[in-house]
């Protein structure tokens, strides 16, 4: 099941009226949302449910050991990393290295021989996968008790709103939500009720549109398209993606929101960020914490020797591009990142470079993120080499049928930079508002959302990680 | 739950259940049936009675009359040659790799502009939801091509909405016999301009309810085309067997290697099966026209 589609808006209307029904009975409660995220994750696949469960157990069983044991909670900790990263590479990357190693062995004249396995990657295993290795590094680390009840840890791992694509939280701020029935209001409704509306909007309006007008079309085969095209299609994905992602998480957060759940947020105006170091600190930042956290500071983050420092930097963009997909395209986009850390960190001591205006460095940093988007939606490094051709050839027809993504490009940048304030306006409009109004402002921008939407939409990028 | 917040909620969610169905019935059935909600629908279509009035059983567009097209005109046909300007258009399978990757091999022939032009879900059955005759005209005139490749039928096995709320069943022989005229009809339109059509068929696919489905349209492609000098039928049938002739999920490159060349769905193909239907759709085209290609 995804969020921008009818069929959850009724099963979230069901979930949304029995979570707050059943909160007088909190095992009730806690057993009612366990089995309606599974409902959730089954219509994708009853095997990933299964998939999920195993992880579950697997992760609550090494999280027990790993406090019990003071003589082997190193190797129960291995051990349940190992593991978990053991399934992830299986599902998510066996083919990948699968080929690779193949097309290695038939240029020094062997013939391939390798199991040729049919995977189907369980959607959002990355996200789950990561969740648990987070909780027992924690418990290694002691940072917080292990969770003793297997109904909540499984509900953890499970939770519908976060299970596909994030945010990534931790044991700690999601299990404390779980004790005594949990939140007994919702805080601030209409907040959460705008990130919906938002998240909605961005991916239904503006991505939605923007893929089919010109993204998939011009990254399809970029030999075909000219310099404008191509360049239009570079800025199209450039918001595509954040629209997608961010507009997901924010629906995500808001629906979490609505059954009583905070939820960290995943995005702070990334594309406003005038370096590359403090782009990951608005993108992503459930992910990019969670590197920081789990492989930047037990590599040694920036307490070691120079080099050291800037290969930390570097390897830990190059993991996050692998992690995002399995793929060269990825890895070299997050080379590009991990390139652009180093740069960021060697020269912004430099007193010359304190004399960029802010909106040129904003420029730059801006231009660097959108052209390093071409490796990671090109299918293969032939066609992102493709992209950059198309962009440096100097072509400038331009096909009156992308005419129309123009438009969607402008609205979307409008949106993102004026997504505070509208946020604002809504807000307090929400607070003053008369209660009869409120539904019918809700009702209404559904329905504007709805009509404004094309009628075929296109799955949410980050699924497919 | 503050029960003022509950009861916002709850209002929105009726107003917009009522606003979708009174208002909005057509846009929130299309977007319903994109979102594969049919694990829902048996119970809740009648139930949403609005929305339901758009449903494939009961929509009604047009009345169950078949044009046999032997009387369909034909055009007189002129030698085509280079320059070659080239229009694919089709549903998804022309949106991934079949599509892409045809484009991406005709682009490198000798004097060839391409267009390609996809809407994914569509197809001949439900004009309703998308009317190629309408598109494949705004194409023909704006793009001027004079080589046309089609690819349809990945969502035409289901019912033909009629008018007066009844509808036309899959698998029974009205439906062949609708969807038959409603091949022509589409093909009547390429056979008015002077333009060489190639009309691919659908590839093997996983489940056997599908390949039966799709071995039914291609036969209605074939046997349409047959009919018409311009358009010739080209069968990818075969062409994504593996060595026993089974539908496969991997298949070598030519190095051996095996590589994954059809989508999770086992309908649609990867960017690689692409690359092996590319080459069997120009070695057929070349056998009708004088395309140089590497």
């Amino acid at each position: 099941m995804i969020f921008a589609a009818l069929d959850f808006f009724i099963f979230f209307g069901l979930i949304l009226a029995l979570n707050w029904l059943l909160k007088k009975w909190p095992l009730v409660w806690r057993i009612f949302l366990l089995l309606a995220s599974y409902v959730f994750y089954g219509v994708w696949g009853w095997n990933f449910v299964v998939i999920l469960i195993g992880l579950s157990v697997f992760n609550w069983l090494f999280g027990i050991y790993i406090q019990r044991s003071h003589k082997y909670r190193k190797i129960f900790l291995a051990l349940s990393v190992g593991g978990n990263l053991a399934i992830l590479l299986y599902f998510k990357y066996y083919d990948f290295f699968r080929t690779a190693l193949e097309q290695a062995f038939v240029k020094f004249g062997f013939k391939p021989s390798l199991a040729v396995l049919y995977i189907v990657l369980p959607v959002g295993l990355s996200f789950y996968i990561f969740r648990a290795i987070s909780y027992c590094i924690d418990i290694y680390r002691k940072k917080y008790e292990p969770e003793k009840s297997l109904l909540d840890f499984t509900l953890y791992m499970a939770f519908f709103p976060q299970l596909l694509s994030g945010p990534i939280a931790r044991a700690d701020q999601f299990l404390p939500q779980l004790k005594n029935g949990g939140a007994k209001n919702i805080s601030n409704p209409g907040q959460h009720i705008f990130s919906i509306l938002m998240g909605l909007f961005k991916k239904l309006v503006v991505s939605s549109w923007l893929t089919i007008l010109v993204v998939d079309n011009v990254f399809a085969v970029p030999a075909n398209y000219g310099t404008f095209e191509s360049l239009l299609a570079v800025l199209a994905f450039t918001l595509t993606i954040y629209c997608d992602f961010s507009g997901y998480s924010e629906i995500a957060i808001g629906v979490a929101g609505l059954l009583g759940f905070e939820s960290p947020i995943n995005f702070d105006y990334p594309y406003l960020s005038r370096n590359i170091q403090d782009f990951w600190r608005r993108w992503h930042i459930s992910l990019s914490s969670w590197f920081r956290d789990y492989l930047y500071i037990p590599l040694g983050g920036n307490r070691v020797g120079m080099w050291r420092y800037y290969f930390n930097l570097f390897l830990v963009m190059v993991v996050s591009g692998l992690w995002h997909g399995a793929g060269w395209p990825f890895v070299i986009w997050g080379a590009c990142h991990g390139l652009g850390s180093v740069f960021y960190a060697l020269t912004h001591h430099n007193k010359k470079t304190k004399y960029f205006l802010p909106c040129i460095a904003w420029i730059f940093n801006f231009l660097f993120v959108a052209l390093a988007w071409i490796f990671f939606r090109s299918p293969d490094l032939a066609t992102a080499t493709e992209m950059f051709g198309a962009l440096a050839r100097f072509r400038f027809a331009f096909d009156p049928a992308l005419t129309g993504a123009v438009w969607y490009l402008v609205l979307g940048a409008l949106l993102v930079a004026t997504e505070k304030a509208i946020k604002e306006i809504f807000c307090d409009f929400y607070a003053a508002s008369e209660q009869w109004l409120r539904p019918i402002t809700i009702a209404l921008l559904v329905i504007l959302i709805v009509e404004l939407s094309p009628s075929l939409i296109p799955p949410f990028i980050y699924f497919s990680f | 739950m503050d029960k003022k917040d509950l009861g916002v909620i709850i209002a929105a969610y009726i107003l917009i259940l009522v606003m979708a169905v009174f208002f909005q019935a057509q846009k929130f059935y299309f977007w319903e049936e994109n979102m594969k909600f049919s694990y829902f629908k048996p119970w809740l279509s009648p139930w949403l009675a609005g929305v339901a009035k758009f449903s494939p059983k009961a929509l009604g567009k047009e009345t169950c009359q078949c044009k046999c097209p032997a009387d369909a005109p034909t055009a007189v046909k002129k030698e085509i040659g280079a320059p070659f300007t080239i229009l694919i258009a089709g549903d998804s399978f022309v949106n991934g790799g079949v599509g892409v990757e045809l484009e991406r091999a005709l682009l490198g022939c000798v004097s060839t502009t391409v267009y390609r032009t996809s809407k994914p879900s569509t197809g001949l059955s439900r004009r309703d939801y998308f009317d190629w005759r309408e598109e494949i005209k705004e194409l023909l005139a704006l793009r001027q091509p004079n080589v046309v490749y089609v690819m349809f039928g990945a969502n035409d096995g289901q019912g033909i909405p009629l008018e007066g709320n009844k509808a036309v069943y899959y698998g029974t022989p009205e439906w062949d016999s609708l969807y038959f005229s409603r091949v022509s009809e589409f093909m009547d339109i390429l056979s008015k301009e002077n333009v060489e059509v190639f009309w691919i068929g659908n590839p093997i696919a996983r489940s056997s309810d599908y390949r039966e489905k799709m071995e039914k349209l291609n036969s209605i492609y074939a046997s349409s085309s047959a009919k018409y000098e311009n358009i010739k039928f080209i069968s990818l049938w075969e062409t994504l067997k593996d060595s026993k002739g089974n539908y496969s999920d991997y298949l070598p490159d030519n190095k051996g290697v095996m590589r994954l060349a059809r989508e999770s769905d086992g309908i649609h193909v990867t960017d690689f099966g692409g690359i092996i239907t590319s080459k069997e759709i120009i070695l057929k085209v070349q056998q009708v026209i004088p395309l140089a290609c590497p």
